[in-house]
């Protein structure tokens, strides 16, 4: 019995032993090998080159895709003046654009005759033969009923060429963008007083840096963001009028919170001290700019212009002012930086005037066209169609929907207007709005934009070109998609850092999905039903006499050899500071300190002292910031996860002071309201503002359904925001026809 | 032995190294609330590098910095030290401590180890990090939210060039050095614009919390220790209470048998 | 806020530690008392089976991978790989020690494993079952250890406390078992046998559940007065903080106060023949309170070390 006991020991002992060895044996050594994740996927993808299509920056990139569309590994251009190399938040997350499940596949036609805000217009599916028809016959008939000048065409600026053609070719004058609400400012005053407009900034080699709220570090625009660090490691002086705190303040010198709209009296007592104080480089001021013919008007002019005047009314003091314009004159080289919606972009009727002063003060140190300051941007100049063949006449018909055509420096330019375009079609003034043509533009955009939605519902036809199904796809009669960055193929000349003429090559990085197309072959398609006679060429054909014509090469493939890893350079080409206004002089064209232009239209060709329009009040206690996250471009990336999951939506941005007393905390339902509309949005408190400013970012609010990520997240600032009539525009002189976009003063409390 | 250099100074807090890390390794959206000065909170196991603006009340009034939270690659992992099924091991090649989703079991031992509150649990995905982008690094490539950063905040290289480039930054700029010693070093190192504690990150012991291969009773007694009047006390209490059970036992028994006779 | 250690670890350790003590128990009572107890160590072997396969499948509810219980062996370095090692040898160690130790009342089951009656190998088997049913009850407080981040459990007092915690715990289910076996006695002699039974059990974990509470107050002295702030956070959130209530009530007054006060009754007065009839009623309470409260003793400590980081 005991032998027996001891062997059922050692049996179980044995067995004991085998499990412990199974389990030893899971003690193997574990080997970190590349094939473990699966990103190996890199060697059997192929190299493409892109061209970003989100913000203006135009990044290049290179993109590895496996097969048609998997695309395995993204990277900015080295060889780009805008990249260099790098891509931003946005850009890294860019191919959902592409990859979107929400995303508009193939045409679709309205079949719910009823229009507005969240009202499904029940799609159907249709074939792209018949939208186009569609398309082109409503036209046709619209034109005949009442004449083609009630057709508006809408498009970002790259489309103007194709919709000005289509248009002219439907006897339309009706081009119209959304500059006023954009930039308007800013294009149109440094055209007229600085020849061109440009984004072209040489912050990296600028030693004192003057931000009229300018932020683009705060946008991860990547053309700034590595200059601008490249900046501060120098020790470069940044100093930020702002009354917001931004990103681009933390990374300042100095941070003036000065009063909202009042930047201009900031620049002119700037002017008044630096020409007083005869600290302007006189050299080049005589050279290059108009300042001797009109010196005793401009002296006499800026005499009141004190810093004790500014400080009653910037709130920022006296010495500040002088001690920044001695700096801004002295330590070279200096600039004075604006973009698109800072202080001089379109967000105060004073706006232009603020555009106007800093061209001025750029001028008076030297920094134009200069290193370290604000470059004229050097392109090649590549014809567009209507260079190439032939266009059709201008219209007989002069009057314009959006009344620009009494604002012929605008009218000039063609650019706009989004704010009155609203108010004419709700009045029928000039004439009724009878269709539109409308490429990638949202309502979302527009001030007041549910007054927007009740104008486009006037219209008896509109046909919508997109790539998401957008609040303004929503109101479409005929819905057609368009395709992505990612989808066409093309060239890109550098627009943003232009320091010398360079293009971007760009393949279709992954074959079109779906059933999309571009916009260019869609405006086409359309032509060609409508006047064929404006329309009987093909695009491979106008690309390559595009690039013929600008001297760069005989073919699209052509260009594609000449191309160094997907970037073509002018050769031999370099960066020649002054070389641009050398020219004009030669031609003797100077820079337009004073505006000889303005003044033959009626307008100030100095710009005087003007307030903002609105001031706060007792009712009305704050004045409203509107700014955008980092991460979003408006309303268009919302729908990204990636992005959505960093900025879901917008938050009132408030002082804490401000919030105690209010009985506001963080993540609560507050109201923001102006006198035109009032808005629901949580509140977040921001110790970097001013006690009487309130913030809100653009681009929440969207209520197509059919935007699954972004329904419903945040509010609209556009809804605090007036739209304006042209008697406005006229009666306060401004010749940009600028929204004011910011121009409100609002309310806050608890919801 | 490579590591990450993070220059707090440089950086404008744009995410796109956050965005990258998403677009690279494949990852999900965490669901979040509110704006965008540091979503998502914390954190997990679809977000493995998240930028944080950060205020900080200086004497002139409140600034705003930013600051990444993000694996700091030990060189003695915790995490690797207690992980039972070596799902998280350290490349000693290239410094990288890398997950094994697939072996993990979800026991949350280096959730709760960590020194920096870095690995976060996943249903379904397991524990997952940031890995350095070791996949990347065996091609040739940086890591991706390095070869991404715009402002060039974000460098790689050999770990002591990285130390040195910190120390020369910091020096200039007066600001810190984060990482060098913390938790026995880490392969990620930081130039803070504010001490590190005032921008909401751990500030662990100088030394590596795991000094031999066997589980650091050691340095657990030194630890605790720390924490009593003087050292030693806490191992007598600890032979005190063992000796005071199997006293106290015994006494028990030897007084029934003495009854029993 | 979802805390990574939560209610499923803090069982796990409680019945981890009920298993490792219910076997030191069992053990210890054979070598010294030898086969009069005979009872005590057959529920020990069997609370300590049933006890440890709970905190298994306790910790594979946690873990929602049980099919990857193999890789749980691959890291020597690593606590719970200690952990899962003894855990793993316990259960079948274990189950074979209960077969030394049939139910009186199932003979069948006595010819089923005939080696019973042989006490020697038993005793192997105890001498065993005593070091890995100590290493479990310590290891349910030192796995904390491993959590540098939370300095409130970097102390060997966690050991002390969880180890005397499971030591009371495995003498309490015991008598509990023993007491409600003692209501079903037939004969005068074999109740007098469990009353004493019980009383030895009684007398050990007085002595246990006073050294319990003077370890945890001594505890959370130690860390009000440390160099860690986040450690005197997690014990003020146990003293007069949000886990108070369940500290002082749950554990406190449930698991040491009323247990010690009705055990003290016992030992004094409980054999007398007034209260005779009393005895297994009261044992009953007794041993159920010490078992509810150091559930909540795991469970307090178990949280007030984690929520401050969390914060």
């Amino acid at each position: 019995m005991t032998r027996l006991t001891r062997r059922e020991f050692l049996k179980t002992m044995a067995s004991a032993g085998l499990l412990a060895s199974l389990g030893l044996s899971t003690l193997q050594p574990i080997e970190v090998e590349a094939h473990d994740y699966y990103w190996d996927r890199l060697y059997r993808s192929s190299l493409k080159y892109g061209v970003c299509g989100i913000c203006g920056s135009a990044c290049a990139f290179k993109a590895y895709v496996e097969g048609d569309s998997y695309l395995t590994d993204l990277r900015g251009n080295i060889n780009d003046l805008e990249s260099q190399g790098k891509l931003c938040a946005k850009g890294n997350a860019g191919i959902w654009y592409a990859y979107d499940p929400d995303r508009l596949k193939y045409p679709l036609k309205r079949t719910n005759p009823e229009k507005g805000i969240d009202v499904d217009p029940k799609w159907v599916r249709i074939s792209w033969k018949e939208a186009l028809d569609l398309v082109a016959n409503k036209f046709k008939e619209i034109k005949e009923k009442y004449g083609g000048h009630t057709i508006i065409f809408m498009g970002h600026p790259p489309y103007k060429p194709w919709l000005v053609r289509l248009a002219h070719a439907l006897g339309s004058p009706n081009y119209i963008s959304h500059l006023d609400t954009c930039v308007i400012t800013n294009v149109l005053v440094r055209k007229y007083t600085m020849f061109t407009p440009t984004f072209v900034h040489d912050v990296k080699n600028a030693r004192y840096i003057l931000c009229f709220g300018w932020d683009q570090p705060a946008k991860g625009k990547i053309v700034y963001t590595h200059q601008f660090s490249e900046a501060v490691k120098q020790g470069a002086k940044i100093v930020v009028l702002n009354p917001l705190y931004t990103t681009t303040v933390a990374k300042a010198t100095e941070w003036i919170p000065i009063k909202p709209g009042t930047d201009l009296a900031f620049a002119l007592a700037m002017m008044n001290v630096i020409i007083n104080e005869g600290l302007y480089d006189e050299d080049y001021v005589a050279k290059y700019t108009n300042f001797k013919d009109y010196e005793d008007k401009i002296v006499s002019w800026v005499k009141p212009y004190t810093p004790e005047w500014a400080e009653g009314i910037t709130e920022v003091p006296a010495e500040t002012i002088r001690k920044v314009a001695r700096e801004f004159a002295t330590i070279k080289p200096s600039m004075a930086l604006t973009h698109k919606r800072d202080a001089a972009g379109p967000n105060y009727t004073n706006s232009w005037k603020l555009a106007h002063a800093i061209v001025i003060l750029n001028a008076l140190v030297g920094a134009i066209d200069n290193v370290g300051g604000v470059i004229l941007p050097r392109t090649f100049k590549v014809p567009d169609v209507n260079k190439i063949y032939p266009p059709p006449p201008p219209p007989s018909v002069k009057e314009k929907a959006d009344g620009k055509h009494l604002l012929p420096l605008l009218d000039k330019l063609g650019h706009g207007i989004f704010s009155t375009l609203v108010e004419n079609i709700l009045r029928e003034k000039p004439y009724p709005v009878k269709a539109a043509l409308i490429c990638n533009y949202n309502v979302l955009a527009f001030p007041n934009p549910k007054r927007a939605v009740e104008a486009f519902k006037k219209l008896e036809f509109i046909a919508v070109v997109d790539i998401l199904p957008s609040e303004m796809a929503l109101l479409a009669d005929v819905v057609l998609p368009d395709t992505t960055y990612w989808e066409t193929s093309g060239f890109s000349p550098r627009k943003y850092n232009a320091l010398y003429p360079q293009i971007a090559v760009k393949d279709a990085v992954i074959k079109p999905m779906y059933d999309v197309k571009s916009h260019n072959w869609i405006i086409y398609q359309i032509g060609k039903r409508v006047a064929p006679e404006y329309f009987n060429f093909s695009l491979s054909e106008l690309k390559k006499e595009m690039l013929r014509r600008a001297g760069i090469a005989n073919s699209f493939d052509e260009l594609k050899e000449k191309a160094v890893d997907g970037i073509y350079t002018l050769p031999g080409a370099s960066f020649k500071p002054l070389e641009k206004l050398e020219a004009f002089a030669k031609q003797g064209k100077k820079i337009q300190i004073y505006a000889e232009i303005f003044e033959k239209y009626g307008y100030d060709p100095l710009p005087s002292w003007e307030p903002k329009r609105e001031e706060k009040s007792l009712e009305y206690p704050y004045y409203l910031i509107v700014t955008r996250s980092a991460v979003h471009r408006h309303g268009k990336t919302t729908n990204i996860p990636w992005l959505h999951e960093i900025c879901p939506e917008n938050c009132v941005l408030i002082h804490p002071e401000e919030a105690e007393r209010l009985g506001i905390k963080d993540m609560d339902w507050v109201y923001v309201e102006s006198r035109y509309g009032r808005i629901k949005i949580k509140a977040l408190r921001w110790p970097g503002i001013r006690k009487d400013c309130v913030c809100v970012p653009h681009g929440f609010g969207h209520w197509s359904r059919f935007l699954r990520v972004a329904y419903g997240w945040g509010a609209n600032d556009g809804d605090l925001i007036p739209t304006q009539t042209i008697e406005d525009v006229l009666k306060r002189r401004d010749p940009t026809a600028n929204a004011c976009m910011s121009d409100v003063c609002v309310k806050v409390y608890k919801a | 032995m490579y590591a990450i250099l993070y220059d707090s100074s440089l950086c404008i807090g744009c995410r796109a190294c956050q965005v990258a890390c998403k677009r690279w390794n494949g990852l999900e959206a965490d669901e979040t609330e509110g704006m965008d000065f540091g979503n998502p909170q914390s954190l997990t196991s679809n977000t493995w590098n998240v930028v944080k603006y950060v205020w900080v009340e200086e004497e002139n009034g409140p600034k705003l910095h930013f600051v990444v939270n993000r694996c700091m690659h030990c060189l003695e992992p915790v995490c690797e030290a207690v992980c039972p099924v070596r799902a998280i091991v350290k490349d000693r090649e290239t410094g990288a401590v890398v997950t094994h989703p697939e072996r993990c079991v979800g026991c949350l031992a280096c959730v709760e180890a960590c020194p920096f509150s870095v690995p976060k649990f996943g249903r379904g995905v397991g524990t997952r990090k940031c890995i350095m982008c070791i996949d990347r690094l065996r091609l040739g490539l940086e890591p991706a939210c390095v070869s991404t950063c715009p402002t060039g905040a974000l460098k790689f290289g050999e770990r002591s060039e990285i130390i040195k480039m910190a120390e020369e930054r910091a020096k200039e700029i007066g600001g810190y050095v984060y990482g060098v010693h913390e938790a026995g070093g880490t392969s990620v190192i930081m130039v803070l614009t504010a001490p590190p504690e005032k921008l909401g990150l751990p500030t662990p012991m100088k030394a590596p919390y795991v000094k031999s291969k066997v589980s650091g009773a050691d340095t657990l007694l030194k630890e605790a220790t720390s924490m009593l009047t003087g050292s030693g006390v806490g191992e007598s209490l600890v032979l005190a209470l063992g000796a005071a059970i199997v006293g106290g036992v015994i006494a028990r028994r030897m007084k029934i048998s003495r009854k029993e006779g | 806020m979802e805390l990574p250690w939560g209610p499923v670890i803090a069982a796990a350790l409680y019945f981890g530690g009920l298993g490792g003590g219910s076997f030191i128990v069992a053990s210890t009572t054979s070598f010294i008392s030898g086969e009069e107890f005979r009872e005590i160590m057959k529920f020990g072997s069997y609370i300590g089976i049933l006890a440890t396969a709970l905190c298994g499948l306790c910790l594979s509810i946690h873990a929602g991978h049980p099919e990857r219980l193999l890789f749980m062996y691959s890291n020597p370095t690593s606590m719970i790989t200690f952990g899962t090692c003894v855990i793993t040898a316990i259960l079948p160690i274990g189950l074979i020690y209960a077969t030394f130790l049939p139910p009186d009342s199932l003979p069948w089951l006595k010819s089923l494993f005939p080696w019973s009656v042989y006490v020697k190998p038993r005793k192997l088997f105890e001498l065993i079952l005593f070091i890995l049913g100590s290493g479990l009850a310590g290891y349910t407080g030192f796995v904390l250890g491993i959590a540098w981040a939370e300095p409130f459990w970097e102390t060997p007092l966690i050991t002390a406390l969880f180890f005397i915690s499971a030591v009371s715990t495995g003498l309490m289910a015991i008598g509990l078992c023993l007491a409600i076996l003692r209501l079903v006695q037939v004969t005068e002699e074999s109740q007098k046998l469990f009353v004493e039974m019980m009383h030895r059990l009684d007398v050990a974990d007085g002595y246990m559940l006073a050294l319990e509470g003077g370890i945890a107050l001594l505890y959370l002295y130690v860390m009000l007065n440390g160099t860690s702030g986040i450690a005197k956070q997690s014990a003020q959130l146990l003293l007069t903080g949000t886990l108070a209530p369940l500290f002082w009530v749950g554990f406190f007054l449930i698991g040491i106060i009323i247990p010690i006060i009705i055990e003290l009754f016992l030992a004094w007065k409980g054999r007398t023949a007034k209260y005779l009839k009393f005895y297994a009623p009261l044992m009953i309470v007794a041993s159920s309170l010490v078992l509810v409260g150091a559930f909540y003793m795991r469970y307090c400590f178990l949280v007030a070390g984690q929520i401050p980081l969390l914060s």
